[in-house]
Order: structure tokens, then sequence, then C-alpha cells
């Protein structure tokens, strides 16, 4: 009834879990007795759990990222007392597989629900505000990618009260995290929490893509954005790349440890070193795509407080756009020693090296910016700059460990450790503090305190130089990373200084947090009325802190280079705004609680796999699709707002505007006269109101009509499977001659099958184009006439295809026959589970034409059919030429 | 996102979605299928015909795998060269660069340490 699940699984004998259990359930309990005291309920489902709103949705990814941060500091802080003692005959005050799992918990936590939440959160709360637009893309999407991302941290915050977190390492490399060597749970609540989060960023990831290249404000041409949005574009298509490539990895190690597949195993032909390979592949660009939107924070921060343009603009763009292609093509550098040859070796560790020469650009770019320039040191500038001077000795590091030899001799030491942990906190972490407390007042309408946000940013500053310098030292000295007990007392003091290190960093932590509520209680005193607290010069200042829901009353008017900067000096110049716009009712998306109910059946789902409760998770997944469905045929997907609601909020905030223009010293204004006179009608320099007179084509005329929209990011979406098919492409090209003494392709494919499963899938592709033309002209009888052939044939394919599994398994050539058969059926059943998806969606799509006709959503959801359908189709080439006909002449 | 006004001059095509040439309506569909039945039956043939050169034949079963991929892209996707589909475009050329990558890549160096290793019997000599 239960699977796995038994008493034991609670750790009632151990003190340390216990206890946090206890500690953080009573305050979870307590926080949920004071919202219910307080009646906070319907205004947190209202405006919060069930809100598509891009604003909302970013400002609880930032608070998710923030509480695991709490998390994953906690895990270091007990690692690093730990082994400030655990030296010589002393044993410390973690057992081994104590402390394996927190390191393990460390590194997941803090990459995936630390870093990505707080990165995802920045770029869905800013990037529609920059590009002077309502929302993102997708808006309810949005919602179910962070209700999924949040339901993978419950997951694995729930490993610590039941059951046990995996013991090997952040990345879980088998053989040791295969069955045989990890029986246990803790695989597997990895494995789970990772890929329901990791499906969340994909859709964020797909959203975000879509809203740059194809919603932007009138005039928001690509050279025009930015920096922000430009490094977010690169960041994001980063993670488009790689983390279907994740999704597939992971998916194969859970088919191994449930089905008994042989991907990665020691026996049956399995290959360990093709789940490195897979990992690192998304492992190295991601932690890109984490540093490409700190850097754009770092660059929006280094052009505001030094009141001047950002130096290099095209350079930067550049150096993103150069960074985010070079990223996908070093991933070996991370196994230099796992055995491949100087060649291979040589080619990656060059690549690795040319990456240093765009982030030195940047570094370049925002030094230049300074120079000449008025530099105000606010909090968010002292990040900038504590990054800025560590970030580059951690490069440099980082350049040293790309030389093959040296790695030879540095690699699994603390000198890696602390070479990653100097990159990521100087570079992510320190961007994202700096990003926090730079748009805090756009959030929330008011500053945080000033003086308790230097202290922690001195205090993590120091701390973080005081914890990690003296691990480069030991780390040479021979230390290996993830021990839990050293022979060696002389690295003890080195142990204790860098255990100190972390309590200042501790103590940076409180301050952050007295900051917050300190601000919080005297908000009156900080608020921010205008706006724009920063002198700030791209468009999320043009509008109010908070923002009203639809951001823009009128979507702004793009002329030229940093859009609000340009209006802004115009304004000053005339001393006053610009003419009075005319207000319009705006649509905006509704809520709706999809994406709560969607995480809910993710965890419930997620925690019945982890402990076998097959009927749970099969309820889970059940109740999960029928939520869509249902959701599928909700008839009003937009409320409106009134003209005189909008024209009310723009008054207020144009009245705030002009009283904060009529205080303005009179030098203001005659320097905002003059440089408006210098730039003249060059469009990069303040923009110009010819601009507008652009002909046609030249202009960028705005968001794109919402068809193109929908459609085009399907079609991104559809990138990314195909990056996860050839996952399984390659997987299944390195193991396929490893078929263990057991049958060989040439043995079990029959050639004629696959010829009519062929003819059939061509056919059915050929018949739902002829129903989307069909579906064109709206001639109702004819498309579903088509697309019932289409189905037909669909399940005419699958038909056949299950056959042939059935055939093969009762002969003894299963997938847990051999690495080969393995990687057959994981690819060949991976696309029929998309035909089986599709037949499922035509099913429901042939129901809504039958009862609704052909409404424009409708007709937009029909064009993402056909583009799966076609896509389907184009993978089964390559499928039947790969696997079947290569498999049967060679 | 709000519904946007139709402008008659969008510079911009949805992936997918037809735009006027002479290829457009069923004509471009039943070409399409011809064109790809005809590669289908092409490289079957080719994969056991016993009139073709043995070692030039994975070369040719690729080739005609990636021509019938960019039929259907072309006839089934209509997917143009035209400068409304320039973000289409790129956006499918950078996940073919990715496609790339993961392929040509793995292969290289799973080649390249299978190559290195020491074979299993060895290893088994050297532990007897």
């Amino acid at each position: 009834m239960l699977g796995k699940l038994t008493w034991s699984a609670i750790p009632f004998a151990e003190p340390l879990p216990l206890i946090t259990s206890m500690v953080v359930l009573a305050v979870i309990g307590g926080v949920l007795a004071w919202i219910t005291a307080k009646g906070h309920w319907d205004y947190l489902w209202r405006e919060w759990i069930t809100s598509v709103d891009h604003k909302r949705i970013g400002v609880l990814y930032v608070m998710l990222g923030l509480i695991m941060l709490l998390r994953g500091f906690s895990d270091a802080l007990l690692m690093r007392t730990h082994l400030a003692m655990a030296s010589g005959v002393n044993q410390g005050y973690l057992p081994p597989e104590h402390f394996n799992q927190i390191f393990s918990a460390h590194g997941t936590i803090m990459i995936f629900f630390v870093a990505m939440p707080l990165v995802t959160g920045m770029m869905n709360f800013i990037l529609p505000l920059q590009l002077g637009v309502r929302d993102v893309a997708f808006p309810t999407m949005n919602s179910v990618s962070f209700w999924l991302t949040a339901s993978g941290a419950l997951l694995i915050n729930v490993s610590l009260f039941v059951g046990e977190f995996a013991r090997t390492g952040w990345l879980g490399y088998p053989p040791l995290s295969e069955l045989q060597y990890s029986p246990g749970v803790g695989v597997d609540y990895y494995l789970w929490s990772v890929q329901i989060a990791g499906v969340g960023t994909m859709l964020s990831a797909v959203n975000l893509v879509t809203t740059i290249l194809k919603l932007r404000a009138p005039g928001m041409s690509y050279t025009r954005m930015p920096v922000f949005c430009w490094t977010a574009l690169a960041s994001n298509l980063v993670m488009l790349a790689i983390f279907p490539i994740l999704t597939a990895c992971l998916a194969m190690l859970t088919l191994d440890r449930y089905l008994g597949f042989h991907f990665f195993t020691t026996d049956g032909g399995g290959n360990a070193m093709m789940f490195v390979n897979l990992v690192w592949m998304w492992g190295h660009p991601e932690v890109y795509a984490l540093v490409l939107p700190a850097f754009g924070i770092y660059s929006e921060i280094v052009s505001t407080f030094s009141s001047k343009p950002l130096f290099g603009y095209r350079s930067m763009v550049s150096a993103s756009m150069v960074i985010c292609v070079l990223s996908c093509m070093v991933w070996l550098h991370h196994f230099f020693t796992m055995g491949a040859g100087a060649d291979v070796n040589a080619f990656f560790g060059i690549a690795t090296m040319i990456i240093a020469v765009p982030t030195g650009v940047k570094i370049f770019n925002w030094l230049f910016t300074m120079y000449g320039g008025r530099v105000r040191f606010e909090v968010p500038m002292l990040w900038t700059i504590g990054f800025m001077i560590t970030f580059v000795t951690g490069g440099l590091t980082g350049v040293l460990l790309a030389v093959p030899p040296v790695d030879f001799i540095v690699h699994n030491s603390q000198f890696l450790v602390a070479h990653f942990h100097h990159v990521i906190i100087s570079g992510v972490v320190f961007g994202l503090f700096a990003g926090y407390s730079y748009w805090f007042p756009k959030a929330f309408g008011f500053r945080l305190h000033d003086g308790l946000g230097k202290a922690a940013f001195w205090c993590w500053f120091f701390g973080f130089y005081l914890a990690w310098m003296p691990m480069y030292v030991i780390g040479l000295q021979g230390a290996t990373r993830r021990m839990q007990h050293y022979d060696d007392t002389t690295w003890q003091p080195y142990m204790i200084v860098s255990a100190c290190g972390a309590g200042i960093i501790l103590c940076g932590v409180l301050f952050q947090a007295a900051q917050l509520v300190v601000s919080i209680r005297n908000r009156e005193q900080l608020r921010d009325v205008t706006g724009d607290p920063w002198d700030g010069r791209s468009l999320e200042w043009s509008t109010t802190s908070p923002p009203p829901a639809f951001n823009f009353a009128v979507l702004p008017d793009v002329r030229g280079e940093e859009a609000y900067w340009g209006m802004k000096q115009r304004a000053i110049a005339q001393r006053q705004l610009a003419g009075g716009p005319a207000y319009a009712a705006i649509e905006m998306p509704r809520n709706t609680p999809i994406g709560f109910i969607a995480a809910f059946c993710a965890s419930v789902a997620g925690f019945a796999l982890v402990w076998h409760i097959w009927w749970l998770a099969a309820l889970g997944l059940a109740a999960a699709l029928v939520a869509f469905v249902l959701f599928g045929w909700r008839r009003e997907d937009e409320v409106e707002i009134p003209a005189s609601e909008v024209a009310r909020l723009d008054q207020a905030r144009r009245a705030a505007r002009s009283t904060a223009l009529s205080d303005l010293p009179v030098d203001r204004r005659e320097m905002a006269a003059a440089a408006l006179a210098s730039a003249g009608t060059d469009p990069h320099r303040l923009g110009h109101d010819g601009d507008r007179e652009a002909p046609l084509g030249a202009r960028h005329d705005g968001p794109a009509e919402k068809h193109i929209v929908t459609s085009f990011g399907f079609w991104v979406f559809l990138l990314t499977d195909i990056v996860m098919f050839s996952a399984l492409f390659a997987t299944y090209a390195v193991l396929s001659g490893a078929t263990d003494g057991g049958p060989t392709p040439q043995m079990l494919f029959n050639r004629s099958t696959v010829a009519v499963e062929t003819v059939c899938l061509l056919f059915s592709t050929f018949t739902c184009g002829l129903a989307l033309l069909a579906a064109k002209r709206r001639n109702t009888g004819l498309t579903q006439l088509f697309l019932a052939a289409t189905g037909l044939l669909g399940a005419a394919f699958l038909t056949i295809e299950l056959r042939e599994f059935a055939t093969l398994i009762a002969e003894g050539a299963g997938p847990s026959r051999s690495a080969f058969l393995s990687g057959f059926f994981a690819l060949v059943g991976c696309h029929g589970l998309h035909v089986a998806a599709g037949l499922v969606w035509l099913l429901t799509l042939t129901a809504q034409i039958a009862r609704r006709g052909f409404q424009p959503k409708i007709q937009r959801k029909l064009l993402c059919f056909g583009l799966f359908w076609h896509a389907l189709d184009i993978v089964w080439v390559a499928v039947f030429t790969i696997v079947y006909l290569f498999g049967t002449s060679l | 996102m709000t519904e946007q006004p139709t402008r008659p001059t969008s510079p911009d095509t949805a992936p997918g979605e037809e735009s006027d040439s002479f290829l457009s309506g069923s004509a471009g569909y039943i070409i399409g299928l011809a064109l790809a039945l005809t590669l289908t039956a092409l490289s079957f043939w080719a994969s056991q015909s016993g009139l073709l050169w043995r070692p030039g034949i994975p070369v040719g079963l690729c080739v005609l795998a990636v021509a019938q991929m960019g039929i259907h892209l072309v006839f089934f996707l209509h997917l143009t060269t035209g400068p409304d589909n320039t973000n289409n475009l790129l956006a499918l050329a950078f996940g073919l660069i990715i496609v790339f990558l993961v392929i040509a890549g793995s292969l290289w160096i799973m080649a390249n340490m299978s190559h290195q290793m020491m074979p299993m019997e060895h290893v088994m000599q050297m532990q007897s």
C-alpha cells in the first residue's frame, strides 16, 4: 500500500535531523496558524498563489530562493564547523554518512533552488518592465514554472524528515548512484526533485526567450534593449540548450534505478562515462546561465550609479552572445583526468581559456563606464565593485584550472572547491544581492535600509575571503574535496580560519535579515514616491513603485538607446512631462490556480515515486492531466481594467513626477538642455522625434500578434525537445555496440515493419497539414475528417510499435538485457510516448472544435499541434535511419 | 499579454504558418509527401541493395535523412528564408548547433576515451 515507506524512514535515532525537522515543522505550523488567525488566506490565494502577474511571480521566485539560501547556508555552516574540529584523533560531530548527505544537499540546493530561482525571479520581474510591455509571453505558464520549481524545493526538504538524501555529491555520478551502490531513497529524492524543478526551469526559459524576441515596446529594436535583457536572452538560450540534456541524462539514471536498464551500470555493457559526459554538457553551461544575468545586473548598476551610459554597449552584447555559444563547448574540462587523450584535453582546455576573453571585455567595459563618471557608492554599487575585484582573481584560478596538466595536480582538491565558490559567490551571489537592493524599491515601493545593507556587504566581502583563501592553500597541499576527516593536523588552523569566515558571512546574513525587518518597519521614511529612486536610465524606472498590474498605462514609445533616460532629459529640459496620453481599457490575463494544482500533483507524484507507491503516483499524474484538460476548456482568459481606473492610476503617477520635476535645481535643467542640444538627431544618444517617422520596417513596431507569439514559443519548446532527443541519440550511438553477448540489431529488427510504421507516420503528417489548411478556411467537416485520419494513422503506428516491443520483450530482448537494448527502448519509446501524448492532445482538440468552433484560441492550439506532429515525423526520420537502417545494414 | 490589433504589414510570420507562395495550399503538402515517400523509399533501398559500394552507405543514408528532414521543414513546416522567418530560422540554427555539439561531442569524447582505455582482458590479467 505504501511501497517502501515505513516508520523507520523517520530519523528518530538521529538527533540532528530530528530536531531540525521539529523546528522547521513548528515554524511552518506557526506561520500557517498566524495566516489563519489573521484571515490572510483569501488575500494570499487571490493576489499571490493564483497570480499570473510576472511581478508577483518574480517576487515569489526570489522569496523561494532566499528561504532556500538559509537552508543551503546552514548546511555550509555545519560542514565548516565540523571540519574545523575533525582533525587527527577528533572525529568531529558529523558521521560520514550524514556528512555526505550534507555536502550533496548543499550543492544541489545552492544551484537548483537558490541560484536558479533568484536569477529566474529577477528576470521575471524586470524583463517585461525593461522591454516596456505588460507581461511575459505566457503568463499562466509562468505560474506553472514557478510552482513546479517550488514543488522540487519541497521534495528536497521532505528528504530531511522522511528518509534520507543522496550521498553521491550534487551531480550523483554513477555507478555510485546506481541501485547496486545506493539502494536507499536518497538518490531518488535527488532525481525527482531536480527533474520536477528542471521542467519548471525549461518552461520559464521558453517563456522568457519568447518574451524578449517577440514582445517589446514600439521602437525597442534589439540594439536598444538594455544590456540586462541581452544577458537574460543569452542565459535563457543556454538554459534551453542544456536543460533538456539534463532531463534526458537523469531520466536514463532513473530508468537504470527503477526498471533495471543498463545505461550507466557496471554490468550489461553500461557506460558510466556517458553520464559524466552528458551531465557536464548541462553542468558547465549552467554556471554561465547563472552568471550572465548577474553580468547584466552589474551593467545596469554600473551605468546608473556612474551617471553615464554603459561603455561599449555593442561589445557588451557581442561578448554575452559569444559566451552563450562558447559556454556550450567546454564541458570536458570538468573531467580532464577521466581518460581522454591529449588532443581532446587540449581542445577543451583552449576553448575554456578563450571564454576569458569576452569576460575580460566586460570587465574593461565596466571599468571604463566608471571612468570619468560621477560614481555614487550606494549599496548596489558596493556589491558591484566587490564583484569586480573578487571575480577577476577567481576567474584567473579558472584559467589556471583550464590547463590540463595543472588540473591533473589540483583536480578534486579544496583548490577546485575554492575556485568555484570564488567565482559563484562573487559572480552570481554578489550580483543577485546587488540586483536585490537595486530593484527592491521598484518591487515594494520603499528602499532598503542603507547602513544595514552596507554592513551586510562588508561582512560578506571579508567573510568570503577569510572562508575561501585558506582553502586554496590547503588544496595545493593536497587536501581533497568532500573529506569528512583529515589526519594532517597542520591543516587545522586553515580550517578554523575558514570556519571564522563562514561566521562572518553569517553576520552578513543576519544583517540582511535585520535590514529587511527594519526597512519594512520604517517603510514610510524609506518610501519611493517618484518611482525613480536611483536616477535610472531604463524603462522600469518610468513607472510607479510598485508598478500597477498593467505596468504601463500606454506602452512607452522608444526613440533611442536608454529609452527612459532620453524621455527624462527631455522632460527636465522642457520642465514638463510629455503630453497626457489617451487612456484605453487594458486586458490582462486572468488569475488561475492551475500552476498551484500542477505543482501539488507533481509533489504528490514525486513523493510517491520516491517511495514506490505506484497507485499514488498514477493518481497524481492523472489528476494533473485532468486539471490541464479542464483548464484548456476555460472560457474567459482575460479581465478588463477599465480606462477610468488606468487613467486614475496614471494621473497619480504623473502628478508625483511633475512635483519631482519642479523641485529639480536649475543646473539640472541646463545640463539636460545642453545634452539634448549636443545629441542632435543621433539615435544612439537620447533618441529623437524623427525616429517615429522612420520608414516602415525600419522601426520595431511593438509586440507581435498573439498567434505569432504562441507558435514561436511552441517552436522554441520543440527545439528543446529535439535537443533532448539528441542526447538520447548520442547515448544510443555510444551504446549500440554494447550488446553484452545478447542479440544484435541485425537479429532483432524487421525492416518491413519499420517501413509500414514510417508510411503511417508520413501520411499522418500529410493529413495533419491538410487539417490545418481546412481549419484556416474554417471548414469544420474537413478539419474533423483530416484530424480523425491523423489520429487513426498515429494510433496504427503506435500499435505496430507496441507489438514490436512486446515481441522483443517476449524473446528475452527487453531493455534490461543489454546497454544496446536500453538505448533502443529509451529512444524509440520516448518517440512513441510523444506520439501517444499527441493523440491525447488531438482528442481534446477535436472535442473543442466540435463544441466551440474555430475560436482564435483554438486556432492557435491547432497551429501548435501541427508543429508538434510534423516535428515528431522529423525525429522519426532520424530514428529509422540511425536505429533501424544502420542497425540492419552495417 | 493583451490581444494586439492586427497589423497587415507585420514583418513576422508564425512558425508553421503558410505564407503566400506558389506552394501554398494542398499542392505544397502533396509535393512534400511525394518527395518524403521517395526519399524514404530510397533510404530503405540503399540500406539493403547489393549494388552500392558498402562503405559509402552510412554517409549516403545520412545524406538522405538530412534531405528528408529539409523537405519536411520546407513543405510541412513552411520554413522559408524570407525576412519574416528570420527569428524562426535563427532559433532553428541555434538548436542545430546544440544538437551537433551534443552528438558530435559525445561521439568524439567517448570514442577517444574507449581508445585510451586499457582493454578489459588486460585489466583482468593484471589483477590475477
